[in-house]
């Protein structure tokens, strides 16, 4: 393009920025980037750090028995950080209290609880409880991950043992990777403490039947999400670029949907159009003026964002996924303004321009889950599947917000179903075409008024 | 030299099944330095012709030349050498007039000092008082609108100026205000190019016209020319003494005891009527040719009916 050109479009970007920048929108969109951007960060970062140290404070191990006849009774074993049983604990089932209810120390037997999920409470710290109609089939380990040396790794796990019926199995041995490591205390029970990385067998043997259960330690994951979240920035950037998915497509659609229709309203698309500028330097000089006052705050806000998750954890985020959260932010960010330029220029007046942007985005944003289901439901792929989770990221690609979404996880690993570089190809497709597409309604419409 | 020349151009709207044909074939051609005024009903074709010519929209097919650059392929050569103003001029509502101005110039790379100069002279030119130019526009009246609009057109002095309907909407005074202005244009040596509803006003200051209807140009060239393209004149003829009225005379009395004929006849029929009233022994008291108005050759030419 000519130098006289690219100087026409910053005229038309400079107008468009200044007029964007006068608004009263442009401020309430302002602070609502910043607001939920920020206080998304904020929030995941306080409710990561809240929930690891509440984690931290009590390890709650809740195990369905059957202890009065009746398999709808709970076992409740509370232990602090370091894995030492807490006597008098106040124990809250579904926020009630059940203080009475301590048969040992830190020890709780729960009485006739009925079917469901349940709340287990002891101070801050919560824990859910399972009570099902048939939890067992067989002599059940169960075994629960928890740090207690406090080395960030869930690798010391509290194993309890019952029978097909709930009933606790006591003084039964147990072997660690064929390793003699002891008996099952009075609630069946056995504490193995940091354990090595990798595949590890918990087996018994009990009535000449040997049951074995294979756990894994993972020392760079984790089984508690609080615990991976605060060993992995990566993840509260993914969480965070949630909240960065659903405000961003409403800044661009909030500030261009008059782009052009206003325009037309108020008849000064022809007088534009009369003077010495190519059609496209017009979109282009529209789309920039947008892209520009948005895109700034935008940068600044993540950068804010990423500084604090990256002070927040232990580990620095991974340069991959920093990249590709602001970088793929500000390709959302202009796919929207040129799909919102786009329908400006369909649309005849401005209420219809916003109304048509906002339609998009509830497509895009609230009912897409409901489109994969139906798509899962025609296909008959059970909901929660395997099937459907690869389903939903094939179809997520048609879309540019969850192809955002899914372009940070694929930063930060491969994502189920579809190749890694999938979501990159569909995020720049959807620039691209909206690119292309908005000059060529512009022009259309242009060309038929 | 040709300033406008436009050939053959047709404009469809919509499609196949809905297709509106705007122009059917509209060809023209107006004189550098003239005033050319641009009738038509309502829905006839004017706007889309101008805006064509004003490098907005593109023809379906045929082709239209400003100073012999074409309107399509050779558009920012074009946007140069015209200013346009619209019928309903439009402006950034948030900005002032003077920024408005300032916007627009820009893309002539009128900027600076430069500009400050050419506005404050056009500003004035246009009747627009230094104390109204930073008020936003939104405040403006619709004369102060169409003021503005002229003076953007104006801004880079192009040799071409295309107003739709400049004075739509304008309270007498202000009607006035812009014939003159216009009239100034062409003292400039400016090609002004104009579509208007009010035949008053174009019969005051065009030198050409031309009359399109239903998407074709129906009637076009000088007013004088247009009279004599557009069929009988109403002469009155007052005879004194004995009358003798020639056999082949059509005629129709209209005060037959003062001895008064109305005979309808082209222009350059008129001295052969008179020579046979004479040559039959009439004396002749007077001659009276009444030529039509603007309005009665519009109304002539597009059959008093819509577009």
């Amino acid at each position: 393009m000519m130098g006289g050109e690219i100087g026409k479009i910053i005229h038309i970007t400079i107008r468009e920025a200044k007029s964007h920048i006068k608004s009263i929108r442009f401020f309430v969109i302002a602070s609502l980037l910043i607001l939920s951007v920020m206080g998304g960060t904020f929030g995941i970062n306080s409710l990561v750090q809240s929930s690891y140290n509440s984690s931290k404070e009590y390890n709650i191990v809740c195990v369905q028995i059957n202890a009065n006849g009746g398999l709808n009774d709970a076992l409740i074993i509370v232990y602090d950080v370091s894995g030492t049983l807490v006597d008098n604990a106040r124990l809250y089932i579904d926020y009630f209290p059940y203080y009475d209810s301590q048969v040992s120390s830190g020890v709780f037997i729960v009485y006739d609880l009925n079917y469901g999920i349940h709340s287990v409470t002891v101070e801050n710290t919560t824990a859910h409880l399972s009570i099902l109609p048939q939890p067992y089939f067989n002599i059940t380990i169960n075994a629960y991950a928890f740090d207690f040396d406090g080395d960030y790794y869930l690798d010391d796990f509290v194993v309890v043992i019952t029978d097909s019926l709930g009933n606790l199995l006591r003084n039964i041995t147990v072997y660690l990777d064929g390793k003699d490591i002891g008996s099952t205390g009075e609630f069946g029970e056995i504490v193995l403490k940091n354990l090595t990385d990798g595949e590890h067998t918990i087996s018994i043997k009990y009535q000449q039947n040997e049951v074995l259960k294979k756990i894994e330690v993972k020392r760079a994951e984790g089984y508690d999400i609080y615990t991976i979240l605060k060993n992995d920035p990566d993840n509260v950037i993914a969480l965070t670029s949630g909240f960065v998915a659903f405000i961003v497509p409403i800044s661009a659609i909030a500030l261009a949907y008059d782009s052009i229709a206003r325009e037309k309203m108020q008849n000064s698309l022809d007088t534009l159009l009369s003077k010495p500028i190519r059609r496209e330097s017009i979109v282009l000089g529209k789309f920039l003026g947008t892209f520009l006052v948005v895109g700034i705050i935008l940068v600044f806000v993540l950068g804010i964002s990423v500084m604090i998750i990256d002070a927040a954890s232990p580990k620095s985020p991974s340069l991959p996924v920093i990249i590709s959260f602001i970088v793929g932010s500000l390709i959302l960010l202009s796919t929207y303004i040129f799909m919102q330029i786009l329908v400006s220029s369909l649309a005849k007046s401005t209420s219809s321009a916003l109304l048509g942007g906002l339609g998009i985005w509830m497509v895009f944003q609230l009912f897409w889950g409901l489109i994969v289901l139906v798509v899962a439901m025609a296909m008959g792929i059970p909901l929660g599947s395997s099937d459907y989770l690869s389903l939903s990221n094939r179809i997520g690609l048609f879309n540019p917000s969850e192809s955002y979404s899914l372009a940070i996880s694929s930063s930060r690993g491969a994502v189920y179903g579809i190749p890694t570089y999938a979501p990159f190809v569909s995020m720049l497709l959807w620039l691209i075409s909206m690119g292309l597409l908005s000059l060529l309604f512009f022009k259309k419409m242009v060309d038929s008024r | 030299m040709e300033a406008i020349e436009v050939e053959n151009l047709v404009k469809i709207y919509g499609k196949k099944n809905s297709a509106v044909h705007a122009l059917k074939g509209v060809s023209f051609k107006v004189r550098e330095g003239e005033i050319y005024g641009f009738l038509g009903p309502n829905g006839a074709g004017k706007t889309t012709t101008i805006k064509i010519i004003a490098t907005i929209l593109n023809p379906t097919s045929g082709s239209a030349y400003i100073y012999g650059k074409d309107v399509v392929k050779e558009k920012k050569e074009v946007a140069k050498l015209i200013g346009y103003m619209p019928e309903n001029p439009g402006f950034y509502e948030d900005m002032s007039a003077i920024d408005n101005l300032k916007f627009y110039a820009g893309f002539y790379g009128i900027r600076g000092e430069n500009f400050k100069k050419k506005a404050a002279e056009i500003l004035q030119m246009v009747g627009l008082s230094p104390d109204v130019w930073k008020r936003k526009v939104k405040s403006y009246s619709h004369g102060m609108r169409k003021r503005l609009a002229l003076a953007q057109c104006l801004i880079h002095d192009p040799p071409i100026v295309i107003l739709d309907e400049p004075s739509g909407g304008l309270d007498p005074i202000g009607m006035y205000e812009f014939r003159k202005m216009i009239k100034k244009l062409k003292e400039d040596g400016k090609t002004v190019f104009l579509s208007s509803h009010i035949l008053g006003e174009v019969e005051k200051i065009c030198d050409t016209v031309g009359i399109i209807n239903k998407g074709k140009i129906v009637a076009g060239g000088k007013l004088e020319d247009l009279i004599r393209i557009g069929g009988s004149i109403e002469v009155e003829v007052c005879l004194r003494g004995k009358v003798t009225i020639p056999k082949d005379l059509d005629f129709q009395w209209k005060d037959e005891k003062r001895g008064i004929l109305k005979i309808y006849a082209k222009d350059d029929e008129i001295s052969d009527i008179v020579r046979t009233l004479i040559d039959s022994g009439n004396e002749i008291y007077y001659v009276y040719p009444k030529y039509p108005t603007l309005e009665e050759i519009f109304m002539r030419f597009v059959g008093g009916g819509k577009g």
